[in-house]
């Protein structure tokens, strides 16, 4: 009887090694740049939720289009207002996967270069998209940053043309993202 | 100089005025916390939660860019370089009340996990939690 407590306890280690925990975070930071030669302009979100699952690869980032905060008061109403609708839209969201999920092994610090393809939702407009970004895993800690081109156009996002010029055809939008252990 | 000479001087002035204004107008700052504006709307921060969960599209259609006075238990503090975001949730629930405060308007210390606080922001939406940013917490 005493022998078998050993094995129960590697059997519970095991089980949960299967089913590792999502990684969860609430506060991570996704911004956007926009250079023209009349004006830079940026917007910071710092409440985007985004869950890896180390075990499929999955990724998702969930964020609300009224959490950017703009230097200029009267940009971000026209942000919201104007160009990304936001009460009818609140939303912007993206869910995909690591293709190369294969290649990392969380249990081992190092910055892993990924490859992330999935579905981008913004304005009510979805498309496919691809990326790379680099997967951080710092004595346990992961974290993901990347960084790619949206061009508003293809989310129907109407610039008028009287403010043309102040706005990319390219915005860039930058993503940092410390997942929680728990 | 003559009244029209006066009047053609008087009017390109108050043009400029007018100009400098509109100006500052346009490129007003955004504020950092909503400290000095009165909440449209006051909930027990459990409340509110359940408001976003049974529907969420009518509480966005009533709560979309209001200030908000929520009053809940702190369960969860963290930083980064600019803000300090402070959850406020019941034990045993699974969504609360994420609260994002500038740094430059307060410090994390005044935070205390457990403590019960009233706090105000403009609501921006519901994610996994109901999300307050701009906030400032309200004096007793």
């Amino acid at each position: 009887m005493k022998s078998s407590i050993p094995f129960i306890l590697v059997f519970l280690g095991l089980t949960q090694f299967v089913s590792a925990q999502k990684l969860i975070s609430k506060n991570g930071h996704i911004w956007f740049f926009s250079h023209t030669l009349v004006e830079d302009i940026e917007a910071h979100n710092r409440q985007t939720v985004s869950i890896l699952d180390p075990a499929t690869g999955t990724i998702q980032f969930n964020l609300l289009i009224k959490s950017f905060e703009f230097q200029q008061k009267l940009m971000q109403e026209h942000f919201n207002e104007n160009y990304m609708e936001s009460d009818a839209y609140p939303k912007a969201t993206f869910t995909g996967n690591i293709d190369n999920f294969s290649q990392i092994n969380f249990n081992s610090d190092g910055n892993y270069t990924v490859q992330v393809s999935g579905d981008l939702t913004i304005h009510g407009v979805t498309r496919q998209v691809v990326t790379s970004g680099v997967l951080i895993i710092r004595s346990g800690v992961v974290g993901v940053n990347a960084k790619f081109p949206v061009a508003p156009k293809d989310y129907n996002i109407i610039i008028p043309d009287l403010v043309k010029e102040n706005i990319a055809n390219k915005v860039e939008v930058n993503v940092d993202v410390t997942y929680s252990t728990n | 100089m003559n009244r029209k000479q006066i009047f053609v001087l008087a009017g390109a002035f108050l043009a400029l005025i007018i100009l400098l204004l509109a100006l500052k107008w346009v490129f007003r700052p955004a504020s950092k916390t909503v400290q000095k504006e009165k909440p449209e709307f006051i909930f027990e921060a459990s409340a509110l939660v359940k408001e976003f969960e049974t529907d969420e599209q009518t509480a966005n259609t009533l709560y979309l860019d209001k200030i908000i006075e929520v009053s809940g238990t702190v369960d969860d503090i963290t930083e980064d370089e600019t803000v300090i975001i402070v959850t406020l949730k019941d034990p045993g629930s699974i969504s609360g009340i994420l609260c994002s405060f500038d740094k430059s308007t307060v410090a994390s210390e005044n935070f205390e996990k457990g403590e019960k606080i009233d706090v105000k922001g403009i609501c921006t939406g519901y994610l996994m939690d109901v999300v307050l940013t701009k906030c400032a917490v309200t004096d007793e």
